[in-house]
Protein backbone atom coordinates (compact mmCIF):
# COMPACT_ATOMS: atom_id res chain seq x y z
CA UNK A 1 0.00 0.00 0.00
CA UNK A 2 2.44 2.19 0.57
CA UNK A 3 4.87 1.47 -2.55
CA UNK A 4 1.44 2.34 -4.51
CA UNK A 5 1.33 5.99 -2.85
CA UNK A 6 5.29 6.34 -3.22
CA UNK A 7 5.12 5.45 -6.84
CA UNK A 8 2.77 8.27 -8.26
CA UNK A 9 4.88 11.00 -5.59
CA UNK A 10 8.48 9.57 -7.42
CA UNK A 11 6.94 9.33 -10.85
CA UNK A 12 5.46 12.91 -10.75
CA UNK A 13 9.06 14.06 -9.45
CA UNK A 14 11.04 12.26 -12.02
CA UNK A 15 9.05 13.91 -14.42
CA UNK A 16 9.23 17.34 -12.82
CA UNK A 17 12.89 16.93 -12.32
CA UNK A 18 13.13 15.82 -15.97
CA UNK A 19 11.55 19.29 -17.20
CA UNK A 20 13.49 21.54 -14.73
CA UNK A 21 16.68 19.62 -15.77
CA UNK A 22 15.77 19.53 -19.38
CA UNK A 23 16.33 16.04 -19.51
CA UNK A 24 14.72 13.35 -22.14
CA UNK A 25 11.46 12.07 -20.29
CA UNK A 26 11.55 8.35 -20.36
CA UNK A 27 8.00 8.30 -21.04
CA UNK A 28 5.96 10.77 -23.88
CA UNK A 29 6.30 14.18 -23.13
CA UNK A 30 2.70 15.01 -24.03
CA UNK A 31 -0.89 13.39 -22.23
CA UNK A 32 -1.95 12.21 -25.17
CA UNK A 33 0.32 10.10 -25.41
CA UNK A 34 0.50 8.87 -21.67
CA UNK A 35 -3.16 8.09 -21.89
CA UNK A 36 -1.91 6.04 -25.36
CA UNK A 37 0.09 3.90 -23.53
CA UNK A 38 -2.75 3.41 -20.76
CA UNK A 39 -5.04 2.29 -23.37
CA UNK A 40 -3.05 0.09 -24.97
CA UNK A 41 -2.32 -1.86 -20.74
CA UNK A 42 -6.31 -1.53 -20.25
CA UNK A 43 -6.88 -3.37 -24.05
CA UNK A 44 -4.32 -5.78 -23.04
CA UNK A 45 -5.61 -6.56 -19.66
CA UNK A 46 -9.22 -6.97 -21.49
CA UNK A 47 -7.61 -9.30 -23.89
CA UNK A 48 -6.14 -11.03 -20.70
CA UNK A 49 -9.32 -10.96 -19.33
CA UNK A 50 -11.18 -12.48 -21.99
CA UNK A 51 -9.37 -14.75 -23.07
CA UNK A 52 -9.07 -16.79 -19.30
CA UNK B 1 -11.83 15.54 -26.88
CA UNK B 2 -10.91 15.40 -30.71
CA UNK B 3 -12.06 12.42 -32.89
CA UNK B 4 -8.71 11.98 -33.35
CA UNK B 5 -8.02 11.98 -30.03
CA UNK B 6 -11.12 8.86 -29.67
CA UNK B 7 -9.41 7.02 -32.70
CA UNK B 8 -5.98 7.19 -31.00
CA UNK B 9 -7.50 5.86 -27.91
CA UNK B 10 -9.61 2.70 -29.54
CA UNK B 11 -5.94 2.08 -31.74
CA UNK B 12 -4.28 1.59 -28.37
CA UNK B 13 -7.08 -0.71 -27.12
CA UNK B 14 -6.52 -2.54 -30.14
CA UNK B 15 -3.32 -2.47 -30.49
CA UNK B 16 -2.97 -4.38 -26.56
CA UNK B 17 -6.10 -6.65 -27.22
CA UNK B 18 -3.96 -7.85 -30.53
CA UNK B 19 -0.82 -8.25 -28.75
CA UNK B 20 -2.66 -10.26 -25.55
CA UNK B 21 -4.48 -12.20 -28.47
CA UNK B 22 -1.58 -13.02 -30.85
CA UNK B 23 1.02 -13.16 -27.52
CA UNK B 24 3.31 -10.34 -28.85
CA UNK B 25 4.80 -8.73 -25.89
CA UNK B 26 2.72 -5.24 -25.73
CA UNK B 27 4.68 -1.94 -26.44
CA UNK B 28 3.44 -0.71 -22.82
CA UNK B 29 3.80 -2.04 -19.37
CA UNK B 30 1.32 -5.23 -19.21
CA UNK B 31 0.38 -3.84 -15.39
CA UNK B 32 -2.22 -1.00 -14.75
CA UNK B 33 -0.10 0.11 -11.85
CA UNK B 34 2.97 0.47 -14.32
CA UNK B 35 1.22 2.53 -17.43
CA UNK B 36 -0.48 5.13 -14.42
CA UNK B 37 3.23 6.20 -13.30
CA UNK B 38 4.05 6.59 -17.28
CA UNK B 39 1.21 8.62 -16.83
CA UNK B 40 1.81 10.70 -13.80
CA UNK B 41 5.62 11.16 -15.25
CA UNK B 42 3.98 12.99 -18.14
CA UNK B 43 1.84 14.76 -15.65
CA UNK B 44 5.08 16.01 -13.75
CA UNK B 45 6.94 17.04 -16.79
CA UNK B 46 3.35 18.99 -17.98
CA UNK B 47 3.27 20.99 -14.44
CA UNK B 48 7.03 21.64 -14.38
CA UNK B 49 6.56 22.95 -18.11
CA UNK B 50 3.36 25.01 -16.85
CA UNK B 51 5.81 26.37 -13.54
CA UNK B 52 8.46 26.90 -15.95
CA UNK B 53 6.26 29.54 -18.38
CA UNK B 54 5.10 30.96 -15.37
CA UNK B 55 7.98 31.84 -13.96
CA UNK B 56 10.77 32.95 -15.95
CA UNK B 57 14.17 33.82 -15.61
CA UNK B 58 14.71 37.20 -13.92
CA UNK B 59 18.51 37.51 -13.64
CA UNK B 60 19.16 35.76 -16.99
CA UNK B 61 21.30 38.96 -17.40
CA UNK B 62 23.57 38.34 -14.38
CA UNK B 63 24.98 34.74 -15.42
CA UNK B 64 27.83 34.59 -17.50
CA UNK B 65 28.24 33.31 -21.62
CA UNK B 66 31.01 30.82 -23.16
CA UNK B 67 33.42 33.60 -22.01
CA UNK B 68 32.52 33.76 -18.69
CA UNK B 69 31.48 37.54 -18.99
CA UNK B 70 28.16 38.63 -18.23
CA UNK B 71 25.61 41.19 -19.82
CA UNK B 72 26.62 43.84 -17.18
CA UNK B 73 30.23 43.16 -18.20
CA UNK B 74 30.05 43.34 -22.09
CA UNK B 75 28.33 46.54 -22.13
Amino acid sequence: MMQLMVGPVLALAIGAGCRLLDIPLPAPPKLQGALLVLAMTVGYLLGDHLLS
Amino acid sequence: MSWKFCVGLLLGLAIGLGCRWLGIPVPAPPMLVGASLVVAMTSGYLLADNFIAAHPAQHRHDCGGPSGDTKETRT
